[in-house]
């Protein structure tokens, strides 16, 4: 049996989370366990998954979120995206270590569970605009409307933990973790070019493209990166993807990235 | 990335296969999906055995002739080609080759591979998505990649570049669009002037009979908040189960009470089943008939719907397991 939260509980507590974040004048909750105990649900067959692995990877990436809390930003630094990419090799090992069924993992609600009871404080690092408090009608202090899309299990390019997972289980799995944090500003690289579309659901070709847009010496700017997308896109739709091993992978990328690279 | 998804095929490939898998039907258990069409699972989604028919038994031979020769008209070696499929699962961004076979010898083909075991006869996990569903390709495709001296302009040459290719899509009950109850809570309670012991609500805005509208529009189905927290919350219990399906019932109740009262107040001729296919109530119709039924049993159906509306229902009953869903949850609890 694995932990489900229904999406309306988990709302409720997301939005009273925000609304004692505001009047603690803290970006950080120290007790994620209380607010989301009555709310979970049990679902599933056999005995209970072990959570403990979660609450591990909590204080680790929660730590890693604390050492990096003021980034600058330069090439020469970690960005958040990189932080969250480290961070993501944490979730992705600790959702396995709790030896839960693969279809549990179809469920929005166990990443809803994950979200709120493991990963808040650092889907609020990673996403401080979505989890900052708003000012509504009355003066009264509410949730910003863009912060169900982060916690609510729905949306796996958005939905924190869970794109923290698929990030590396797009590349492979554990093995080619290492990969997750390699490229540099790679927000919209890993949303809009591996986590939204086909080419991810591949980890040849996932791998053959990270390893590119880590390497300074072939990293492709916004604009031919996008080309490169289009025509990636275009090339995969006349093939059975499924069937690409990483050899054929890496020719392919290779030949398509090469045009946009001269 | 560009979503753009055109087709754009740069290559010329033999007449005979195109439209070969027109014929081919995965089989999901007790539901069956035509090519390019998809069907929606309401039990046992991470149990059933899924298999791909790839033509009837006696076009069999036909369909490997026919792939035999136009592997050869497109200029490549039976070697060099095999039939694969492949099944994916969107949200868990996974995808995994589920049968492959080298066309070297197409008459050892299989007319009806199974596809949901591994080699260890475990079930794979893209058939375990039991939420989201799972997206089934199949492809005609290279095997290999041809060297250099081998390729032909015009002619594929990557390994995996599909000469034919068919997709079925099987959603989940969870996923399935035609039934999305809205949490009623006490505001909306408030609104719609009902009591407090009110379960369910249909609330109507159009023609449940138009094509053209979207069925969620045309009918916002209520459910009591906390019975669908409750649901939620033991999704996968017996109870919820039928709870779920009574819902469903209701559902269907309210529709068909709608279609039937209006049908009764008009003096046009009765609808037929092609007229209203697309609309909520046809996919209704649909559903209640069951797979396979062509269009005479449909319109009958429409008949029954508009003269013995009771009749209708206790044929939903049926096809919503109804009762063998309450009678195991009960079991299950004694």
């Amino acid at each position: 049996m694995y932990p489900h939260l229904p999406l309306r509980t988990a709302m409720t507590v997301a939005e009273e989370r925000i609304r004692q974040m505001h009047s603690g004048e803290s970006d950080e909750l120290g007790d994620l366990a209380t607010d989301t105990r009555d709310g979970i649900g049990w679902t599933g067959s056999g005995s209970r998954i072990d959570v403990a692995p979660l609450e591990h990877a909590r204080v680790q990436i929660e730590a890693l979120a604390t050492t990096n809390r003021d980034l600058d930003g330069t090439a020469t630094a970690p960005d958040q995206d990189m932080v969250e990419g480290e961070a993501a090799a944490f979730v992705y090992s600790a959702v396995v270590g709790t030896g839960i069924e693969p279809s549990a993992l179809d469920d929005p609600g166990f990443w809803r569970y994950v979200a709120l009871a493991h990963v808040w404080n650092f889907a609020a690092w990673r996403e401080p605009r979505a989890f900052a408090p708003v000012m509504v009608e009355g003066g009264t202090i509410a949730a910003s409307r863009n912060l169900g899309v982060y916690v609510d299990g729905r949306n796996p390019d958005e939905c924190v933990p869970l794109r923290m997972y698929l990030r590396v289980r797009c590349l492979g799995g554990v093995a080619h973790a290492h990969l997750a944090s390699a490229v540099r500003q790679g927000t919209d690289f890993w949303r809009s070019h591996i986590l939204r579309v086909v080419a991810g659901e591949h980890p040849p070709i996932v791998r053959a493209l990270v390893r590119r847009q880590a390497d300074e010496a072939t990293r492709l700017n916004r604009d031919p990166l996008r080309e490169f997308a289009k025509q990636l896109n275009r090339t995969l739709v006349n093939l059975a993807p499924a069937m690409l091993d990483d050899a054929a992978a890496d020719d392919l990328v290779g030949e398509l990235w090469e045009r946009q690279s001269t | 990335m560009s979503s753009e998804k055109r087709t754009v095929r740069p290559f010329r490939t033999d007449a005979r296969l195109d439209g070969l898998f027109a014929g081919t039907v995965l089989s999901f258990g007790r539901e069956q999906c035509l090519a390019g069409a998809s069907v929606s699972i309401r039990e046992d989604f991470e149990r059933c055995a899924v298999t791909l028919h790839l033509a009837p038994q006696d076009c069999f031979a036909d369909f490997v002739q026919r792939l035999r020769e136009g592997v050869l008209g497109t200029e490549l070696r039976l070697a060099d080609t095999c039939l694969v499929v492949a099944a994916r699962s969107g949200y868990l961004k996974s995808s995994e080759v589920v049968y492959c076979h080298s066309l070297d010898d197409p008459s050892a083909l299989t007319r009806v591979p199974r596809l949901d075991e591994s080699g260890t006869g475990e079930r794979r996990e893209v058939f375990l998505a039991a939420t989201h569903g799972v997206t089934v390709d199949c492809y005609l495709a290279l095997a290999r990649t041809l060297p250099s001296d081998q390729r032909v302009p015009l002619v594929p040459w990557r390994i995996g570049t599909w000469l034919s290719h068919a997709r079925f899509r099987v959603r989940c009950w969870e996923d399935a669009e035609l039934f999305r109850p809205q949490p009623l809570d006490q505001e909306k309670r408030t609104e719609l002037g009902l009591p407090e012991g009110t379960v369910t609500f249909a609330e109507f805005d159009g023609d449940v009979a138009d094509a053209e509208a979207d069925s969620a529009d045309v009918c916002t189905f209520w459910v009591d908040e906390e019975l669908l927290q409750t649901i939620d919350a033991q999704a996968r219990s017996g109870t919820a189960e039928v709870l779920q399906r009574w819902l469903f019932a209701e559902f269907v109740a309210a529709v068909l009470h709608r279609y039937s009262a209006a049908a009764l107040g008009t003096s046009t001729p009765q609808e037929r089943i092609d007229d209203i296919r697309e609309s909520l109530f046809g996919r209704i119709v649909i559903l209640l008939a069951g797979r396979g039924a062509d269009d005479e049993r449909l319109d009958a159906l429409l008949n029954t719907c508009v003269k013995s509306p009771a009749e209708v229902l206790a044929v939903a009953q049926h096809r919503l397991r109804l009762r063998r869903a309450a009678v195991s949850s009960l079991k299950g609890q004694a």
